[in-house]
């Protein structure tokens, strides 16, 4: 199974992210230019986490900018089968 | 006699009077303006019945009011208490009742403000017409209160394990110390520097960064009152051209998710970073995406500032550096032995510069101010070669965002949530930082599920800062708890690193 950029547009949606700025959400610009702040990136993090069963705890910060940069991180780190 | 206020403010006006020490926005500051401006505060507090030996809280902005009032008060012999101008109301009760103050200056009307102008003698707020008329009427001469470099001159307020804060008062000559020793000896701070801290004033790593040591030495220092996005601090460096920056690691990781490619920041000689430790994985982007090398070290409210620090070309990523000269380290087991080498133990440390006590708490003094001038960090480290590494804390504190976390406080503030029973905070690691997480146990009627979860952190986000909010709730049904009924806070932990 491979995910796209739409499973983790729904995940920001569940976490609380106003649905409109999600909307209009680019997939290659980072999200912190987008309207999301620090209060916003850890729980996308953690729900993205717990969605995929992925490990984010020792992740560098830098992989996880933009919406196409968790797509590729989770289908990378996503358990095979 | 040693008034730390005004013994650095003269010794700048004559060096180098017409030099700008503070940019704010489109405003300046230059240090003739600052000490006159400090005395001109200083007399106003004198106008309205306060006496030196009285406190008053400053709850402000960074900006160039916060520093006048900071310094006008020492010079008059009045203690400054500087605190976030983002308390809850409940916080500002205590401190206003904790530590004996009689005044405060603010810079809005707001709820907080209100609780303290409601039970002081004087409320003051910057930029209104009875400040700029107090300000108008008052001499910018001012003799300064003959205090002793051992006297207390201000007062920082640090967050208790129990959620309760804690006064800590420094000294005149804590300011100078912080300086000539870490200031000099690590960043070989001088005239020309321009220093930037995303670090706010009133937390003692953003007070030397933008005070004491631009002071100190003659620097300037920039300002920005808001919380600044990612943005704004690339464009402040643009545009300011500070040679220096402070933060704290997680504004380095937002940072680094801002940018695509690497970034030439050229004004730029050096990037600072406490609060909290950082991971060697942000060193090593920020160093390849900027060029620049984050010198990372350890501070703590009780020693004004850091104490072991990287050196500039020697950084070691993951590790929180070796002594800054004038202080000293120790690692110790719990009975206060020294730790063999290469063993975790407390960190005791030593240095002029630490607060000789807590405001009102001798039960927490003992614990930490030792005997012969040790001070008991709270922190467990491993040594090596000289090189610190921090490996946790003794408590059950913890540090996100640089700010120090007490779970007591947060699940004090879940259990009013109508629907948690129980719960429990501990921490996690989350793209290398540690960030608040908890376990609940929903109250009869209450689904354990998203809905829930974003209820809870929108009500907690309302009464405490951000960074205290979990970012991740675990809804259970029951909680791990000792035969007296306590919660074991360390199978909570393993819990979370077990995943």
């Amino acid at each position: 199974m491979t995910i796209t950029g739409n499973d983790i547009t729904a995940i920001m949606k569940t976490v609380g992210i106003d649905p409109k700025t999600v909307d209009a959400l680019k997939m290659d610009i980072p999200l912190v230019h987008q309207g999301l702040d620090s209060i916003d990136m850890p729980v996308i993090a953690v729900a993205v986490e717990k969605k995929f069963g992925i490990d984010l705890s020792e992740a560098n910060a830098t992989q996880l900018k933009t919406i196409d940069d968790f797509v590729t991180f989770v289908n990378k780190m996503m358990p095979k089968g | 006699m040693y008034n730390v206020a005004h013994e650095l403010l003269h010794r700048q006006t004559i060096a180098r009077g017409d030099k700008i020490a503070i940019y704010c926005g489109r405003e300046t500051i230059t240090y003739r303006q600052l000490q006159e401006e400090a005395n001109r505060f200083g007399n106003v507090l004198k106008a309205i019945g306060l006496k030196p030996g009285d406190k008053i809280i400053l709850s402000l902005p960074d900006c160039p009011d916060t520093v006048v009032a900071f310094l006008g008060s020492i010079i008059y012999g009045v203690w400054p208490v500087l605190v976030s101008p983002d308390l809850s109301e409940s916080t500002y009760a205590f401190i206003v009742e904790d530590s004996g103050a009689v005044a405060v200056l603010t810079s809005t009307d707001s709820a907080a403000a209100m609780v303290c102008s409601a039970s002081l003698r004087k409320s003051l707020c910057i930029q209104t017409p009875e400040m700029e008329t107090l300000r108008r009427e008052a001499s910018s001469k001012l003799d300064p209160w003959p205090s002793r470099e051992d006297d207390i001159a201000f007062m920082l307020y640090s967050s208790g394990s129990t959620g309760t804060p804690k006064g800590v008062p420094h000294r005149h000559r804590d300011i100078p110390f912080t300086a000539d020793t870490y200031a000099a000896e690590v960043l070989n701070l001088t005239a020309s520097d321009i220093c930037f801290s995303a670090s706010k004033l009133f937390f003692a790593y953003g007070l030397g960064n933008s005070l004491s040591f631009p002071l100190r030495f003659g620097a300037s220092v920039i300002l920005y009152p808001s919380k600044p996005t990612p943005s704004d601090i690339f464009a402040i460096i643009a545009a300011c051209h500070p040679t220096i920056f402070f933060a704290v690691p997680t504004v380095y990781n937002m940072l680094l998710k801002s940018i695509d490619d690497t970034v030439s920041m050229p004004s730029l000689r050096l990037c600072v970073s406490a609060g909290e430790a950082l991971p060697a994985s942000t060193w090593r982007e920020w160093m390849r995406l900027t060029g620049l090398e984050i010198i990372d070290g350890v501070g703590s409210t009780e020693a004004l500032h850091i104490f072991i620090s990287n050196r500039p070309g020697r950084v070691r990523p993951g590790t929180s550096g070796t002594v800054v000269s004038g202080y000293e380290a120790r690692i110790v087991d719990s009975a206060g032995s020294s730790a063999p080498p290469g063993e975790p133990g407390h960190l005791l440390i030593r240095g002029k510069s630490t607060a000789p006590f807590y405001w009102n708490r001798p039960d927490k003094t003992s614990e930490t101010m030792l005997e012969d001038g040790w001070l008991e960090t709270g922190d467990i480290y491993t040594v090596s070669d000289g090189c610190f590494t921090f490996q946790g804390r003794s408590d059950d504190m913890f540090k996100s965002g640089g700010h120090w976390v007490s779970p007591a406080l947060v699940e004090q503030v879940m259990r009013e949530h109508p629907a948690v029973t129980e719960c429990a905070v501990t921490q996690r690691m989350l793209e290398g930082l540690v960030k608040a997480m908890a376990f609940a146990i929903p109250a009869a009627g209450y689904q354990g599920d998203i809905t829930l979860f974003r209820d809870i952190r929108a009500f907690i986000l309302q009464r405490l800062p951000d960074y205290m909010c979990p970012v991740q709730i675990e809804f259970c049904t029951e909680l791990p708890k000792t035969e007296t009924g306590k919660i074991q806070r360390f199978k909570l932990r393993e819990k979370t690193l077990d995943g």
